[in-house]
């Protein structure tokens, strides 16, 4: 830029120059004017009169072709790119929290707390294998039997002990894991009451 | 196998080889977990478990609370200390589902515990949580929930009270019992006693070795049972009110004198009986389908 060689005495001529304050009004009066030109009827004609030109077709190709051309902003792209780059990231990080919240919130920390007493309690000792070779071999013995063969109940019979061995088999799985209480002694009587009701219909066909 | 366990008199009957021992002290360990959930309307509570109690009842709050109370029992106070903690158990939030879980982990090199272990549930969840029970060796109750409650259960004494909407439960060997229940029920229960009174709805009831006692309200809509090798009693105020359809192979029938069923058609099996029986004047009334094989059925007015 170059600078005004008599700066000093330029500024002293211009603050030396008079000053003049518009009428009161003026201002007004100007764009009341201007308003009424611009809705009259004689301003609109004017208008009209102006004469139209058409740009050749040059004109035209030239707009075309620059507007096909690549802008190039770096400075402006650079910028753009990074600032979206964070904005993702951070979208994707809020996105992910609240998924993983949503999805995979497992509840508020659990409280934990312990207690000791003592119990006392009347044990027995049971031998729950006592009546199995009896019941073992009845249950053969009807298997093999030719009169136990010709009965309706033949298979139903079977079937029904060896559902009730297996129950009884998972009940005494289960004492092994979770040691015995009174509802799994109760359980195992249970199958064992109807366990020896299959095996006293079994003996009457041995 | 020789095991010690507690005087329990109904099985003398049945296991002969009984003695009994001196009075013991048995160290009572246990351990308490506290959680709590957040809850919105599509969320579900799922429970696993193994030779565990589990109380299920509704409250005002719209959230989740869990209290999971393991415990070992042992004459030595540091084996029940020590075998307390292979109760593992699992209790998280899984998109929409609510998980509780226990299971037993014998640490490698471990023998099977000594001790007599055990887990029970106490859950307070807002009436319209749906809840599925899967249960192994233990005792369920659940009341005053209206939306969904499924159960599969083994080795396990159910208890329902108070419960509207969809029941679906599966037994086996157990024990159901369930009063003022109002919505669809299923059944399906194998060597399960069930007794079921206080009735709104419909009922599809599918039983096999067991014994079935249904105290059937005037609002049961329709009950639909099928059954073999089962005792069944339905007990009802005024059984004329409903229609029954009756089908019975090799089982034995005790019906109401006052009661005119007829045969509906002549089979060539004798030992099938088809029997049906509508209301007299009457338009609208519940229809009762029952059919039975090598079972007992008896229909009786409650006076």
């Amino acid at each position: 830029m170059e600078l005004e060689q008599n700066r000093t005495t330029l500024k002293k001529a211009i603050l030396a120059l008079p000053s003049y304050q518009a009428p009161e009004g003026l201002w007004n009066d100007i764009a009341q004017q201007l308003d009424e030109e611009a809705s009259s009827s004689s301003f609109a004609s004017v208008i009209d009169e102006l004469p139209e030109y058409r740009p050749p077709a040059f004109v035209w190709e030239n707009i075309n072709q620059a507007l096909e051309e690549p802008v190039s902003k770096p400075a402006l792209k650079v910028l753009s790119s990074s600032f979206l780059t964070r904005a993702a990231a951070v979208l994707l990080i809020i996105a992910a929290s609240y998924l993983g919240y949503t999805l995979f919130n497992t509840g508020n920390e659990a409280k934990v707390s312990y207690a000791e007493s003592t119990i006392m309690e009347n044990p027995v000792e049971i031998d729950f294998q006592e009546d199995e070779p009896m019941i073992r071999m009845v249950s053969q013995a009807f298997e093999k039997s030719p009169v136990a063969r010709q009965q309706s109940d033949y298979d139903r019979l079977l079937g029904e002990l060896k559902e009730l061995d297996q129950a009884r088999q998972d009940v005494l799985d289960m004492m092994e894991s979770y040691g015995e209480d009174s509802q799994m002694i109760k359980e195992l009587a249970d199958i064992e009451r109807s366990r020896t009701d299959i095996v006293m219909k079994m003996a009457r066909f041995i | 196998m020789k095991r010690t366990f507690f005087l329990f008199p109904i099985f003398l009957i049945f296991l002969s080889q009984v003695s009994l021992s001196a009075q013991t002290a048995l160290q009572l360990i246990s351990k308490t977990v506290e959680k709590e959930f957040a809850y919105k309307p599509g969320n579900e509570l799922n429970i696993e478990g193994e030779k565990a109690d589990v109380q299920v009842e509704s409250w005002d709050q719209d959230k989740i609370a869990v209290q999971i109370i393991f415990s070992a029992q042992h004459p030595d106070k540091k084996t029940a200390q020590r075998e307390l903690e292979w109760i593992q158990y699992q209790a998280e939030k899984v998109q929409n589902k609510i998980y509780l879980r226990n299971y037993l982990k014998v640490p490698s090199g471990e023998e099977k515990p000594a001790s007599t272990l055990k887990a029970n549930y106490i859950i307070k969840v807002p009436s319209d949580c749906p809840v599925y029970l899967k249960s192994q060796f233990g005792m369920v109750r659940i009341r005053d929930l209206a939306n969904q409650v499924r159960l599969n259960s083994t080795f396990t004494n159910i208890g329902l009270e108070n419960i509207q909407g969809s029941i679906d439960i599966t037994s086996r060997f157990g024990d159901l019992d369930g009063k003022f229940i109002d919505g669809t029920m299923f059944v399906n229960a194998r060597r399960t006693d069930i007794t079921l009174q206080e009735l709104k709805g419909k009922y599809d009831l599918k039983t096999s070795y067991g014994t079935l006692n249904i105290f059937a309200d005037p609002n049961v809509a329709d009950l639909k049972l099928t059954a073999d090798n089962t005792k069944i009693h339905l007990v009802s105020t005024d059984p004329s009110r409903f229609a029954f359809n009756i089908e019975a192979k090799a089982s034995d029938l005790t019906l109401p004198d006052q009661m005119n069923f007829n045969v509906l058609e002549a089979s060539n099996d004798p030992s099938v009986k088809k029997l049906l029986y509508k209301p007299v004047g009457k338009e609208y009334y519940a229809n009762f389908t029952i059919v039975v094989t090598f079972s007992e059925f008896t229909l009786s007015v409650d006076k």
